[in-house]
């Protein structure tokens, strides 16, 4: 076959489970904040609520696309795709089974996260170029967060790196399938990624770029229609690379413990993504539940703690995995 | 008390000759003191009485009495007032105490712009409420006019205002209100320029963030946040001078919900000012008509009965509660937590239903009335009323460990937005303001009204002032609450609900101040009445116009966030700042 061919065809397929999903998170934000905050709307409209989630998507779509006078027009229009494409492309990197996965390169790790690392870029210009002081606060708010928050992210990876001796995420799962899930040894590792996640994906209690009762929208604040829903798009397909890059590094991925991969045949995906799901709900549960830091607590976490912390894990851990490794091959 | 032997003294040793000092038996003790001698009187009297109460203006000229303006001070230790009041011709200066009590800033540039008075020495005598160029709107010389009038006055042909406004209508300009202003002028040259305009910005706030020689030097900024801002509670607009995410100074423009109820009131007869007192403060509705009601009963001299009282007390206590609700949620809105929101509109909703049960409304009850309530309460509501007791105090518990019990939200709460005790005194906090400072006083328990002296309950009080100690007071003032609509439900003596009166009410001449302690504090209403059917002028003296200039003074120095927060713990209702 025509290997372009294939590659639209890949990039089709993605496209489609990105829009599936952005339509099922929406529903899933919807009924869990819904329940968690007896609200009555999500639930009640409609069969099971559903309704919700087709007003909803019919507004994005029939309102008015308008940009402010003073805006800088060009970066104005572009920077919901600048947040978009990313996303997109990171989805691609996902391996819902052995099979199952889009693009496999031998980096897939570090690919995935050197795309994750875009979108806050996307969103700085897209705060930036509204003219609009709340916009801009918002934006650069943006740009501190994601200094702040990527080396952590980047640190939690690597220990389950230094177990499987690849930064393929499909060797990751394979080797987690072979020994334990990376959960078990990494635990320090998996709570800084889930941490940096959320703040990642700007969910309170770190929706810093947003902050609705302080910049009113944030970055978004002057955005209408369907740009806007781009980048709600974008966030929530972000919120699904992160909940399956963390299954994929810390809990085995698409493999179950005691299950050989031939004995779930086409089970896998459903696996995958029924742990994805799990994540994205406590995702959203945090984000019911708490008050949101203040900006510079938001820094001072980052800086203060989770940095320091994770390099001086790395050490410990790197370390200890020498150690057994030696007395291993001493015994 | 302070007696007027005292008084009399401490004049004589600032050697002022008060024009008279009479015990007044409506008002108390009124000091009348010449327009010259007024700030050598606050000289004399500031170290004995802490707080400026309330500050008022009276058109008197159709009784050849000039403007009067009216000051009512209060010493908390000896539990005493001290109405001070001055008389001067229309368009006369008026010396401005705040020098003695900052609590005189907001209060007197609305008295001087609604009787039409010069203020000298104000740091920022700006009108408040009413648009500059309009006629002094209190005074009886000013008519009450319908639309159809102002829609048919017009500008004449070739006026320079018009042009103006023109040319701005075409540029999309919205035009300044004062071109004078640096303010406005900032604002202005921020619009008609694509760059923001050399030089410094400021608000006119007594007080002002200094620069930390450590930091950057960098731009300041203007910030409107408001009228339509999602955190503001209402139309408040504040303009912030900002330093990257830090309030330098910030100026809170009130005016947006300016209906005029002062004035209308004048046409009112008195059973109906409770509709008018009822949009003021719209979420605490019955404790304003209770202040109108009780100050009615006592210029007219009538006896309530008792069950009026405690059927009173129970509805103004219920409504603390389902106005503390709409508080305490939003306020951990403000820090980013949406779920309490919406707990706390839950248990709302319950109390709303009482209250609809009851006076079958859910807000602008009008039900307490003068001489009782307009209907006795039925056993179905008592029904309800104990159902929610059974659950009330446990989802307290509740909402505190959904809220204050997390980490972050103690970070948020902790040492933001504090009021100094001093600062709470000169700025005439009262309520869970005042207590939240560390000033102990309660109306409820100190002045005691209604049935107010049969009732059980305890007044918390804080020391540091800050967010967390008003929500802390608070949230013990709905327990105290929830104790006294208890101790209503099991007392209730039997009897009229209403008092028999006439069905239009005359009301002897006199005058008289009625305080009460309303969810936002003290909400008193100043009553003058000439002996007909309608009040010659009623004034409404709103706590939370005396929030808004302490929190306007305690912006400064915050970051955004802190500063939306801070502000949504002082509880503003603009219904009530405006009128």
């Amino acid at each position: 076959m025509n290997p372009w061919l294939v590659a639209l065809l890949r990039a089709l397929l993605i496209l489609v489970v990105m829009l599936l999903n952005g339509s099922l998170a929406i529903y899933m934000v919807r009924k869990v904040l819904g329940h968690a905050h007896l609200r009555l709307g999500p639930t009640e409209l409609g069969p099971a609520g559903i309704a919700q989630v087709i007003a909803d998507i019919v507004k994005l779509l029939t309102k008015e696309d308008r940009h402010p006078n003073r805006s800088d027009r060009w970066l104005y229009l572009i920077a919901p795709f600048i947040v978009f494409v990313p996303s997109f492309v990171a989805f691609s990197f996902i391996p819902f089974t052995d099979k199952l996965v889009a693009a496999n390169p031998e980096m897939s790790l570090l690919m995935m996260l050197a795309f994750l690392a875009v979108p806050p870029l996307g969103i700085f210009a897209a705060g930036w170029s509204s003219r609009s002081k709340f916009a801009t606060i918002g934006a650069m708010r943006a740009i501190g967060g994601m200094v702040t928050y990527e080396i952590p992210l980047l640190l939690a990876a690597i220990p389950p790196v230094i177990l499987a001796g690849s930064a393929n995420l499909q060797a990751i799962v394979l080797a987690q399938s072979h020994s334990i899930w990376y959960i078990l040894p990494c635990l320090p590792s998996f709570v800084i990624a889930l941490i940096c996640a959320q703040m990642e994906t700007n969910q309170a209690p770190f929706d810093m770029t947003e902050a609705d009762q302080e910049l009113v929208a944030g970055f978004s604040t002057e955005y209408s229609a369907m740009r806007f829903g781009f980048m709600y798009l974008a966030e929530f397909a972000g919120n699904f690379t992160f909940a399956a890059l963390i299954v994929s590094l810390f809990l085995g991925g698409w493999t179950l413990p005691g299950i050989s991969a031939t004995a779930l045949g086409p089970f896998a995906v459903l696996v995958f993504v029924a742990k994805c799901y799990l994540l994205i709900f406590l995702f959203m549960m945090v984000r019911g539940t708490y008050s949101r830091y203040r900006v510079d607590h938001y820094l001072e976490v980052g800086w203060k703690r989770l940095l320091p912390f994770s390099l001086a894990w790395i050490v410990v851990f790197a370390a200890a995995v020498r150690i057994i490794a030696m007395l291993k091959g001493g015994a | 008390m302070i007696e007027r032997a005292r008084i009399a003294e401490l004049l004589s040793g600032a050697s002022v000759t008060p024009v008279s000092l009479e015990d007044e038996s409506c008002l108390g003790l009124v000091l009348r003191v010449a327009a010259d001698d007024l700030l050598a009187t606050f000289a004399a009297l500031r170290d004995s009485f802490e707080q400026l109460i309330d500050l008022l203006g009276a058109d008197l000229t159709p009784r050849n009495g000039g403007i009067e303006v009216t000051y009512r001070l209060r010493s908390l230790q000896e539990n005493s007032d001290l109405v001070v009041k001055t008389t001067l011709e229309p368009g006369a200066a008026l010396p401005s105490v705040t020098g003695f009590y900052l609590s005189a800033l907001l209060p007197e540039r609305e008295a001087c712009e609604m009787f039409g008075l010069k203020l000298t020495g104000h740091p920022n005598p700006k009108h408040l409420l009413l648009t500059e160029g309009l006629p002094p709107m209190l005074l009886k010389s000013v008519p009450l006019r319908s639309e159809e009038d102002i829609q048919a006055e017009t500008l004449p042909e070739g006026d320079p205002a018009l042009q103006l406004l023109q040319e701005f209508e075409e540029r999309g300009i919205i035009p300044p209100e004062d071109p004078d202003d640096p303010l406005e002028n900032y604002v202005m040259a921020e619009w008609l320029s694509p760059e923001p305009p050399p030089g410094p910005i400021v608000p006119r706030n007594i007080r002002r963030q200094d620069d930390d020689p450590q930091s950057l030097s960098t731009n300041h900024y203007l910030l409107q946040i408001g009228p339509a801002h999602p955190a503001t509670h209402g139309v408040l607009n504040i303009v912030a001078e900002m330093d990257g995410e830090k309030i330098v100074s910030s100026e809170a423009h009130v005016g947006n919900l300016h209906r005029g109820i002062e004035k209308l009131a004048e046409s009112r007869r008195y059973h109906q000012l409770g509709t008018l007192v009822d949009r003021g403060d719209y979420v605490g509705g019955c404790n304003n008509e209770l202040a109108v009601a009780l100050a009615v009963e006592q210029l007219a001299e009538i006896e309530v009965p008792d069950r009026a009282s405690w059927i009173r007390v129970l509805m103004a206590e219920i409504n603390r509660l389902a106005s503390h609700y709409i508080w305490f949620g939003p306020t951990g809105l403000d820090t980013g937590a949406m779920g309490i929101f919406l707990f706390c509109l839950y248990d709302r909703e319950l109390w709303l239903d009482v209250l609809e049960e009851i006076s079958g409304q859910r807000m602008m009850f009008n039900y307490i009335r003068p001489g009782g309530v307009v209907a006795d309460i039925t056993p179905k509501s008592v029904q309800m009323i104990e159902d929610i007791l059974k659950i009330a105090d446990g989802r307290l518990d509740e909402h505190y460990d959904a809220l204050m019990a997390s980490e972050i939200f103690q970070q948020r709460a902790c040492g933001v937005g504090v009021v100094s005790k001093e600062d709470a005194l000169s700025l005439g906090a009262t309520g869970f303001v005042a207590r939240a400072s560390g000033i102990d006083w309660d109306l409820r328990r100190d002045r005691p009204y209604a049935a107010y002296d049969k009732m059980d309950f305890d007044v918390l009080t804080a020391d540091s002032g800050d967010v967390w100690a008003r929500m802390f007071c608070r949230l013990d003032e709905m327990r105290q609450s929830l104790r006294i609509v208890r101790q209503c439900l099991d007392g209730m003596p039997e009897g009229d609900f209403s008092a028999k009166l006439p069905r239009v009410l005359r009301v002897p001449e006199g005058e008289c101040y009625v305080p009460v302690e309303a969810p936002r504090g003290e909400m008193g209403v100043h009553i003058y009445s000439d002996g007909t059917d309608k009040p010659y002028r009623m004034s409404y003296r709103p706590p939370t116009l005396y929030s808004l200039m302490i929190s306007d003074l305690t912006l400064p120095g915050h970051f955004l966030a802190d500063g939306i927060v801070s502000l949504g713990s002082f509880d503003f209702c603009f219904g009530e700042v405006d009128r």
